[in-house]
């Protein structure tokens, strides 16, 4: 039974909603919490169900999709503020009127007169794809062979996007259900199920563009904690740190584990704030004149590793004219590098920089990456007024001095490579020597386990008098030292066990 | 010239509609009047109102006074036509002829008959009656109201009701005792009286709402409401409730007053809090009426008070009241007829405009936020005038939720021809509009999600009194339209906007510390317009009620007092400054000062432009080591004054944010270099690293700091900025770290004009110590391993409670000084300044007293006494004041000979054990120099401090040791010869 309404849902949306609303006698302000409820229990039950509904990703883009059919979005929400939108719920034969299913009817079948106690409201976002989600990862969810339909290209919208010129697939989300609707915020990541449509963005202004819309019908928040254990994690620790090492990081297994230890931080706890340190891999060498490629082995290293990982190679001209934190403008809000989900890893590279100039864009910009290092705070700006919204953002930085320029990270490691691995430092992604997929898969389920276990590990008493200990000893040798070190030893101290 | 022909015409109009309205529908209404006002009223007012007119901006209005002019004229008798008291009033051009685009037949013809003799109008405005009825009723041309009392063509009766109700006040008495046909259109109909027309019946919409009871209502409560019901009420609901001085003050007949008010100030606007409908309590229904029914009530209650406003007026003249005898009198009353009188309603309790929902459609909500964007005004269409292109017959046709119904055919019967109505373009109405774009403020909105925004709509006199940045709280009638796909086709799409027509706007809802009002021009931020009069608008302590807040406020109020009250008010505040910072009371105790600042002065006899301001705003510099956590309690301080600004000296340059990279030409290292001075008026600025920033930059601070002023000479423009701020600024000492080989004023470079312009300047130094680097890590440690964060957290007051009181003391306590506490200072001063002037040699090292100093107490003083909640500065102000400026400075710590910090001398965080330690130390070392073992050659330094640590039962700590040995020197009571270990202690003879 089950499956015959999955496969009608799969075929027919609207006529299966059609069908929901006219057996449905409840309360009407109910039934979009009902209908919620109805497709989580039949598609989102299970990791099955979901795979059959059609992906909407960089792959497989609105345009590839008939109009009304039923598709999923794996999302990032990257703006909550648009006004929430109202419908007429109820049209002339007890029809249902949510969904889209009003706005597209020709006018001659609208109602000439309408109660206004039929009207109700829908939450309207907007979603984009999850930034910085590396391509394995999009494969896994997408659960399909087939890449051949055609990649998109860079939709309308891209000033919503946090990465600028890469294409990705942004969509106004409709949420008729508002109180589930309520809990969602900015950069969380959820997967939606509902019925895509092509509609004017903004209908009180006449020429607004036409964009996407998915008319959601349930959703999904992803929480942090799912993901199974396996048993080699032991193992895996130590083939891990050689691989990073002698791949993209010059056989230096310090750094490699200095490394390590980073990608397993997360945001413990805010109250007092113990938050994950942001590490400076110094004396990182620039590329050669020969291995042109800009990023580097890192940068691919760490996409084969994270599910989210964003490289930002920093220049000055980035830096004066890309935003890195959200800005509204005429009531729309235009991301930043920095609207990122919870859990990203973000891999800054100095090594573009040049001598020359850093205007008031540049300064702010900076600041606000140094407020996400030191607080994992990010700051929207609203007219008027600034918020600031937690982020969770593991920060790398590659620098060619003694240290960064423009960050002070918590921890600075200074790269010493072998000579005989330099050039490994910038390869091109397919110079990359990858260990087999189970291996591969082992090293990501390490990662995942070690970042969910994060700051779950008592420090033991000897422990904490260590640094205690540490603390003052180092205080009589060098007066400056403040207080900030205690917390970094104390989070990588954390982290090591 | 385009006044008199609108003015005209309605004129007419209703003159038909009068006419004629009998023999049409024939049915005897009820009137709406409650009680016929006096006729003398109307006769006597006659000549004056007939001139009137052109003042009028609502056709409506208009129509009142020809209309009681003529009959007025009428029942004295007279028999000269109308115009001529008009004539000289207006411009030739005044003349019927002299609107271009009606038929100059028609109407000049119509009211010719009507000067004449109004019978003879019947016939010849029939035709065009109906269509004409426009008529309007006073409110309905409200633009926030678009009642649908007069929604549509059909609707006509009903607005000829409410004609009648705008006039029955005047027509009324005319009519008892006139037998011309008017006299039995006052007891027409109400428009609430349900009648054969369906669009009357929907107007009300079967509800219980009468609006003839109402009307009735409103106008006892007008007329009956006192204070004391309102105390009343607030008592049941345990709010806070003024105690009225007199028992007399509570039985004032207070909307009595408000509208004697009205009348003497010439405004029409009435605020009306809701409250008050409540708690009056035959009126408890007409406040559920009024947020259910806005549409419909507000014009009624619009209605009522103009009633009331003539009727008052008359009361008045009858008895003679000063300022309206005789004439005076009149023209007052002649010029209440004329004028449009707006019931402005508000105190319902502010909603999230999250939780507005479709159910709130067409009724009266209270939503607070901030102003992101506001359009120019624009003129919208209220009324729209059309002709037939065929027989020239005209129609006015009025908005109705947005729109204007264009009439397909003309409506005379004779014409009838389809789509022959075209719009006359100049002979529209029109009012002020403009839609603002409001933003949920940061406190409303839910965690982790982005500010929603809503549309208002506001309209005439709400125009322009908001401008972007401001936080208001607005009443208004929330609307729901559908939204047209495209703007040229007429079909509609099943989206609705919604927007919010607003009839009332309160400014500055602010609930943290705002800008410094003292600042700002008294009365400058008044909003002309929004004032109006009545509940609130002069009333000082509305400013404190925010709507629906009230009572927290008064609640608030209550526990800032009694927390003023508290003898440990003072520690009790420091302490709650920043609390997750350890120790450092003095600096707390400084920036809390700061924070409540000086009161600011005008000295008004000076020269032109009413004298020199004294500025009252204290500026405090920290200078200290590294990490002694300068930058938190800067960030602290910004979050606390929110019109603060943040701004890092880094990162700062003169011209603006600029900074630029550079590559170290020896370590091949990238080098940010930069420099940002950003000013907040009225509020705190916080400047960190302000030793880094460029000379260029600092030298603006000159003049901000104490002209409070930036003057800006560049690109043909010269002009002078006010930058009334205070400035809390950290620097760390020209070595970084504070040498202390060096005086002072080299350790902290910067220019002396500069330090004198700050009241405080505080060093903070990180001193090492074991046992304080033991605690301070055990305290750190400590914060990580549990989860309950351990900040002193002992009685402390919460964020947003401190910074109420503060908000609260800086706006309503300005403390002036006490004779006992001038003395005071002037000796302190005295004696500053004598410290200075002992010793010639050392006064370039060490900061000397100016006349800023002798200010800086007193602004501190008055910040001390400001905080106590005192309306004068007392002794026991200025005294602290004195001891935070000398603790600032650690003149205590200071050697007066070098102008050098003694280091030894200072105590932060040293416990009263420590010292008790070094009282013994000291006191065992001079016994033992005294004493035979060394005398006269002194003590070795490691034999004594072997001595004493036999001596004693704990270990002597070489530290400690060497910091009481230096003090003794210091003293001069002993001397150290020698170098490391070959040094001697010497006792010094004689000493």
């Amino acid at each position: 039974m089950v499956s015959a309404f999955l496969i009608d849902a799969l075929n027919d949306p609207t006529k299966v909603l059609q069908e929901l609303y006219q057996e449905y006698t409840g309360n009407i302000d109910q039934f979009p919490a009902f209908v919620a409820s109805h497709f989580s229990d039949v598609f989102l039950k299970s990791d099955d169900t979901l795979r059959e509904v059609l992906p909407l990703d960089v792959n497989h883009p609105p345009d590839s999709y008939a109009p009304r059919s039923l598709v999923r979005f794996h999302a990032m929400v990257q703006d909550t503020s648009s006004s929430p939108e109202m419908y007429l719920a109820n049209l002339n034969e007890n029809k249902c009127g949510g969904w889209g299913i009003s706005q597209n009817m020709p006018a001659s079948e609208w109602p000439s007169t309408f109660d206004y106690c039929d009207l109700k409201e829908a939450t309207a976002l907007w979603a984009v794809t999850v930034p910085g989600q590396t391509t394995w990862k999009t494969e896994e969810l997408a659960a399909r062979s087939d890449s051949s339909s055609s990649p998109c290209q860079v939709p309308p919208q891209s000033h919503k996007f946090p990465v600028p010129n890469t294409p990705h697939i942004g969509v106004q989300v409709k949420i008729y259900d508002n109180e589930a609707a309520q809990s969602l915020k900015t950069t969380d990541v959820v997967t939606f199920i509902g019925i895509l449509t092509s509609e004017s963005l903004n209908s009180e202004v006449g020429s607004s563009p036409m964009v996407s819309a998915l008319h959601v019908l349930c959703h999904k928040v992803q929480s942090t904690s799912d993901g199974s254990t396996t048993d080699e994690l032991a193992t895996a620790r130590d083939d891990l740190i050689k691989w990073i090492a002698d791949e993209a990081l010059g056989g230096d297994e310090v750094a490699a584990q200095w490394l390590v230890l980073e990608l397993s931080a997360k945001v413990y706890n805010r109250a007092t704030p113990l938050l994950p340190p942001s590490i400076t891999l110094s004396r990182f060498p620039v590329p050669t004149s020969s291995s042109s490629s800009a990023l580097p082995t890192l940068h691919h290293v760490l996409s084969d590793l994270l599910p989210q990982h964003l490289s930002v190679p920093l220049s000055l001209d980035l830096l004066n004219k890309e935003k890195f934190s959200p800005e509204s403008k005429d009531e729309d809000l235009h991301s930043g590098y920095l609207q990122v989900p919870h859990g990203t890893t973000l891999l800054l590279t100095e090594n573009n920089v040049r001598e020359g100039k850093l205007v008031e864009k540049g300064v702010m910009n900076i600041r606000a990456v140094q407020e996400v290092m030191d607080a994992q705070t990010l700051e929207y700006s609203f007219p008027f007024s600034k918020f600031s919204f937690p982020t969770d953002i593991v920060t790398i930085v590659l620098c060619e001095g003694r240290k960064s320029a423009f960050f002070q990270t918590g921890i600075v490691v200074p790269l010493e490579t072998q000579p005989s691995l330099e050039t490994n430092l910038y390869k091109t992604k397919e110079q990359v020597k990858s260990p087999d997929a189970a291996r591969l898969a082992a090293f990501r389920s390490f990662i995942a386990t070690a970042k969910r276990c994060f700051g779950t590990i008592d420090i033991a008493e000897e422990t904490s008098e260590h640094i205690r200990e540490d603390f003052v000893r180092q205080r009589q040798e060098d007066k400056s030292e403040g207080g900030k070190v205690t917390s970094s030893v104390h989070a990588s101290a954390g982290s090591h066990h | 010239m385009s006044s008199p022909p609108r003015v005209d015409f309605p004129t007419s109009d209703i003159d038909d509609i009068e006419m004629d309205g009998p023999p049409q529908d024939g049915t005897i209404e009820q009137s709406l009047s409650i009680a016929p006002p006096p006729q003398r009223l109307f006769l006597q007012g006659t000549p004056s109102a007939a001139g009137t007119p052109a003042r009028q901006r609502y056709a409506n209005s208009a129509v009142a006074t020809p209309m009681s002019g003529v009959t007025a004229r009428r029942a004295l008798g007279m028999s000269t036509p109308r115009r001529p008291p008009r004539t000289p009033l207006f411009a030739p051009g005044s003349s019927p002829l002299a609107f271009p685009s009606s038929s100059p037949t028609k109407t000049p013809r119509r009211r010719v008959t009507i000067d004449s003799d109004p019978a003879d109008s019947e016939p010849l405005a029939f035709p065009s009656s109906p269509a004409n009825a426009l008529a309007t009723p006073v409110k309905n041309r409200r633009g926030d109201i678009h009642s649908s009392l007069s929604l549509t063509p059909t609707a006509r009766r009903t607005r000829r009701g409410d004609y009648n109700n705008d006039f029955s006040d005047n027509l009324n008495s005319d009519g008892t005792h006139l037998s011309v046909p008017a006299s039995s259109v006052p007891h027409l109909s109400a428009p609430a009286a349900p009648s054969d027309e369906p669009d009357e019946i929907r107007a009300i919409w079967g509800t219980t709402v009468n609006l003839a009871e109402t009307m009735k209502l409103f106008r006892d409560f007008l007329r009956g409401f006192k204070p004391k019901y309102r105390a009343t009420h607030d008592r049941q609901e345990n709010l806070r409730t003024r105690t009225f001085a007199t028992p007399e003050e509570g039985e004032v007949i207070l909307y009595e007053t408000y509208m004697r008010r009205i009348r003497q100030t010439g405004e029409t606007n009435l605020n009306l809090d809701m409250i008050n409908l409540l708690s009056y309590p035959p009126c408890k229904k007409l406040f559920v009426q009024l947020q259910k029914y806005p549409q419909e009530v507000v014009p009624a209650m619009d209605q009522v008070l103009k009633d009331l406003m003539l009727e008052l007026a008359d009361e008045d003249q009858q008895a003679g009241m000063d300022g309206m005898q005789g004439d005076q009198g009149d023209e007052e009353i002649a010029d209440i007829m004329g004028k449009v009188y707006k019931v402005r309603p508000f105190g319902l309790t502010a909603v999230n405009m999250r939780d507005l929902n479709p159910s709130d459609t067409d009724k009266l909500i209270s939503i607070k936020g901030l102003v992101i964007r506001a359009t120019p005004v624009i003129p919208d269409m209220k009324v729209a005038f059309f002709r037939c292109l065929t027989c020239s017959h005209t129609v006015q046709v009025e908005i109705d939720r947005g729109k204007i119904e264009e009439p397909a055919r003309c409506p005379r019967d004779v014409c009838g021809s389809v789509g022959t109505m075209s719009l006359v373009h100049n002979r529209c109405e029109f009012a002020d509009r403009q839609v603002i774009r409001l933003q949920e403020t940061p406190d409303a909105v839910p965690d982790g999600q982005t500010p929603h925004t809503v549309s208002l709509s506001v309209y005439d006199e709400l125009v322009d009194v908001c401008k972007p940045g401001d936080r208001v709280v607005v009443t208004g009638i929330y609307r729901s339209v559908p939204v047209r796909v495209n703007p040229r086709q007429r079909t509609m799409k099943s989206l609705f906007k919604t927007y919010l027509d607003v009839v009332h706007v309160r400014l500055n809802a602010g609930g943290t510390l705002g800008l410094d009002r003292s600042t700002r021009p008294a009365g400058g931020d008044k909003i002309p317009g929004i004032g109006g009069v009545g509940d609130s608008a002069d009333d000082q302590e509305f400013e404190e009620d925010v709507q629906g807040g009230r009572m927290r406020k008064a609640e608030l109020e209550a526990k800032l007092i009694d927390l003023s009250r508290r003898h440990d008010l003072y520690e009790l505040l420091s302490r709650s400054l920043a609390p997750s910072i350890w120790e450092m009371d003095d600096v707390k105790k400084g920036i809390l000062l700061q924070l409540f600042g000086g009161t600011n002065k005008n000295i008004a006899r000076g020269g032109g432009g009413g004298g020199p301001r004294y500025r009252g705003d204290i500026n405090v510099l920290l200078v200290g080591d590294p990490g002694t956590s300068k930058s938190q309690i800067l960030q602290y301080v910004h979050k606390i004054a929110p019109r603060g600004v943040f701004a890092s000296g880094k990162g700062s340059s003169a011209v603006g944010l600029t900074a630029y990279v550079t590559r170290d030409p020896d370590s091949k290292q990238l080098v940010l270099e930069s420099g940002a001075l950003v000013l907040s008026d009225g509020g705190v600025c916080c400047i960190d690293e302000f030793d880094k920033m460029s000379d260029a930059t600092r030298s603006v601070l000159h003049e901000v700091m104490e002209q409070q002023t930036v003057s800006i000479a560049k690109a043909g423009i010269i002009t002078t900025l006010n930058a009334r701020t205070s400035i809390l600024a950290a620097a760390n000492p020209v070595e970084s770290k504070y040498n202390v080989d060096l005086p002072i004023t080299r350790n902290i470079a910067l220019p002396p004009t500069l330090i004198s312009r700050f009241d405080l300047l505080y060093l903070v130094l990180d001193q090492v110590d074991e046992n304080l680097d033991r605690k301070l890590a055990q305290h750190l440690v400590g914060l990580y391993l549990e989860d309950a964060p351990n900040t002193g957290g002992y009685d402390v007051l919460p964020l947003d409670e401190l910074s109420a009181y503060i908000d609260y003391a800086r706006t309503h306590i300005h403390p002036v000084l006490s004779s006992e506490a001038s003395d005071e200072l002037v000796a302190s001063y005295v004696s500053l300044r004598a410290i200075g002037a002992s010793d010639p040699r050392s006064s370039e090292k060490r900061i000397t007293a100016t006349t800023r100093q002798l200010e800086s107490m007193i602004r501190l003083s008055e910040a001390h006494a400001r905080m106590r909640f005192a309306a004068h500065v007392e002794l026991e102000d200025v005294q602290e004041a004195c001891r935070l400026m000398r603790e600032a400075i650690r003149t205590s710590a200071m050697d007066p000979r070098t102008g050098k910090i003694d280091m030894g001398l200072l105590n932060t965080g040293t416990g009263a054990g420590q010292r008790k330690m070094r009282d013994d130390m000291r006191r065992e070392l001079l016994t033992m120099l005294d004493g035979g073992a060394g005398k006269g050659k002194g003590v070795r330094w490691g034999d004594a401090m072997k001595r004493l640590g036999e001596q004693s039962s704990i270990r002597v700590d070489a530290a400690e040791f060497s910091e009481v040995i230096k003090a003794m020197e210091n003293e001069g009571v002993l001397t150290v010869v020698g170098e490391r270990d070959k040094r001697m202690i010497r006792r010094v003879e004689g000493a």
